[in-house]
């Protein structure tokens, strides 16, 4: 089977897949406790007759099915139902929400990803070292604490004692203050230092320790030994036949958690008040807006199956042993 | 037969505790925990204060008298601090063993009977590692209530996966040994052989699973109690860093003391299950 025919194949595969993550979502909305109408009217004055009328237009008195099916061809035309909480279309708000998270993310993955997989192999090719100790023991340090409250931390003083960065949002407000052209874009990358370096450090300690465990794991290897018996050079072992096995299971890690950077933002967003998507959920779960909710759980996981297809299709074409069946 | 049996698997124990009392860090590590453990325990004995005794002595900075200093009511920090262990590391080892539970029945079953059943089990297990887990939790907690009992049983629920792959290819591999065989032909039935023969023998790196379980499970807690989703009736770690965020400029120790009991308790776990790591595959060692 060639290359192209694997990714379609595998492309169809998560349609059911997707299937099933809606599905899912319509079991949680409807095994959420409390009445929906309730919810929503129980607050005015209005009758119990009035409820049942509410309840019929609703479409909740219909079987479950068709319930679902009308769920599904909502979600399927993009509505992910209104917020209550903003008083706008939970869609619209995401669409707003995502440049000031993918900004964040980007700014913190991406360094993450490239300086954790260097010093990862950097550990590992000198294992039991000077230098592995202190780069694992730096790792094991990051991989371990708090990431909301690294950000606590970090804005006591580099915000509070220090007043080298803002400590909360994207820009600065006040209208005295407020910025244009190149100084309104230094402004935002101020803000975003330290957002961005928090984050980052709990991706990088956790790219250090995997990309170090799966090389070490790679170097034992009997095609390792052979080709060591062969008499290649060290680095042309490790670059050419080590890094490329050990880097797969990294790329499945930075896959999942592409897949699932609006929870990762969650948490870092709350702190540093970052207008983004994470910070929009923050304001859902403290609403108990469960639409919004619902909407970003679901959001996300369409972003998981959709990550890891493009994780598996580039398996597909880095590792020469994956035969598509 | 039996004793015999038994003496073998001490014999096992005592050698993987040589190879794991090589790895300082992790030596280190079990001592933080076992202090932090009897600490909470004794709570009402060791805290100086009663944790939630309001007093007029707020914001008092550190001293002799409040060595972690005084909060927005006036209560004494260290005292809370202690209390909050007790229910932050029972938290992260009740979740911790919930998923342990499900994860190693999971794969014990899985890899113990192959065929059509480890694949179905394995494609659920597939299944539920690409959930966004922290992101369900907090859906659920929040629908259905932020209590400690909803806390950990979502958090173990939904942290297992890991733990059946590793319970799984130990199953696996066990299961094709001698010894069982022998166990079979002397009439042991397969309950009696996964339960007796090789769950002890799967152990180490079980316990693996467990100590990072427990850490993830104390992390999430508090990531959880952050987020206005915590149990508002108890001390917890985490609890109290919700309650500090807004206080940062006028109080630092309310932050910094429990954060700091969040990551050294999180770091001796993660040690701890790194050491057992290193003792298991002496080549693959991390130091």
């Amino acid at each position: 089977m060639s290359l192209r025919t694997y990714v379609f194949r595998r492309s169809l595969y998560s349609i059911p897949l997707v299937f099933f993550v809606i599905l899912f979502n319509f079991i949680l909305i409807h095994s959420a406790p409390g009445d929906p109408v309730i919810y929503l009217y129980g607050h005015l004055d209005v009758s119990g007759e009035q409820m049942e009328i509410i309840r019929e237009q609703m479409g909740l008195r219909d079987p479950l099915y068709r319930q679902f099916l009308t769920y599904l061809s909502r979600i399927l035309t993009g509505d992910l139902g209104y917020s209550f909480y903003f008083r706008q279309p939970v869609i619209e708000l995401f669409a707003q929400g995502l440049p000031a998270t993918l900004m964040l993310m980007f700014a913190s993955i991406l360094p993450a990803t490239v300086i954790g997989v260097i010093l990862g192999v950097i550990a590992a090719k000198h294992a039991r070292s000077r230098a592995d100790y202190l780069i694992s023991t730096l790792a094991i340090y990051g991989y371990s604490f708090p990431v909301f409250w690294g950000g606590m931390v970090s804005i006591l003083i580099f915000s509070v004692w220090l007043g080298w960065f803002p400590a909360m949002g994207m820009t600065t407000l006040t209208a005295a203050q407020a910025k244009t052209g190149v100084d309104y874009y230094v402004d935002v990358l101020r803000h975003l230092f330290l957002p961005a370096i928090v984050l980052g450090m709990w991706y990088l300690a956790s790219y250090v320790r995997f990309t170090r465990a799966s090389m070490l794991e790679v170097l034992e290897k009997d095609y390792i030994i052979t080709a060591r018996s062969k008499g290649l050079e060290d680095n042309q072992i490790l670059f050419k036949h080590a890094l490329r096995n050990a880097l797969l299971p990294v790329l499945t890690v930075v896959g999942l958690n592409l897949g699932m950077v609006f929870t990762g933002a969650v948490i870092t967003e709350t702190v540093f008040a970052w207008p983004g998507i994470g910070s929009l959920l923050q304001a859902g779960i403290v609403s108990r807006d469960y639409t919004l909710l619902m909407g970003g759980f679901l959001i996300t996981s369409i972003c998981v199956v959709f990550a890891n297809l493009v994780t598996d299709c580039m398996y597909a074409i880095l590792d020469p042993r994956i035969t598509y069946k | 037969m039996i004793s015999s049996q038994t003496r073998e698997s001490f014999a096992r124990w005592t050698s993987f505790w040589r190879e794991y009392s090589k790895h300082r860090g992790a030596v280190i590590g079990l001592g933080v925990i076992t202090a932090m453990i009897t600490v909470s325990a004794l709570a009402p004995y060791v805290a100086p204060f009663d944790p939630e005794e309001i007093t007029v002595d707020r914001w008092l900075p550190p001293s002799s008298h409040h060595l972690m200093g005084t909060d927005n009511m006036g209560r004494d920090v260290l005292s809370r601090t202690i209390w909050g262990g007790r229910i932050s590391l029972f938290i992260g080892f009740v979740a911790a063993t919930i998923a342990i539970l499900v994860g190693v029945l999971i794969g014990a079953m899985a890899g113990y009977f192959g065929g059509k059943l480890d694949d179905l089990l394995m494609r659920l297990t597939d299944g539920f590692m690409v959930i966004p887990t922290f992101f369900l939790v907090l859906l659920i907690v929040s629908m259905f209530g932020s209590t400690t009992f909803n806390i950990m049983i979502v958090l173990g629920l939904t942290s297992w996966p890991e733990t059946a792959r590793v319970a799984r290819a130990e199953f696996l591999s066990l299961s094709k040994m001698e010894f069982i065989d022998a166990a079979r032909v002397l009439g042991a039935g397969d309950l009696r052989i996964m339960f007796f023969h090789i769950l002890p023998n799967a152990f180490p790196p079980i316990l693996v699973a467990l100590s990072m379980r427990v850490a993830g499970a104390i992390l999430n807690e508090a990531a959880l109690s952050f987020l206005g989703l915590g149990d508002i009736n108890v001390i917890t770690w985490g609890q109290m860093l919700h309650g500090a965020i807004r206080y940062m400029a006028l109080g630092w120790w309310m932050a910094v003391f429990p954060g700091l009991c969040i990551f050294f308790t999180v770091l001796a776990f993660n040690i701890i299950g790194d050491g057992l790591t290193d003792a298991l595959n002496p080549r693959l060692r991390h130091r």
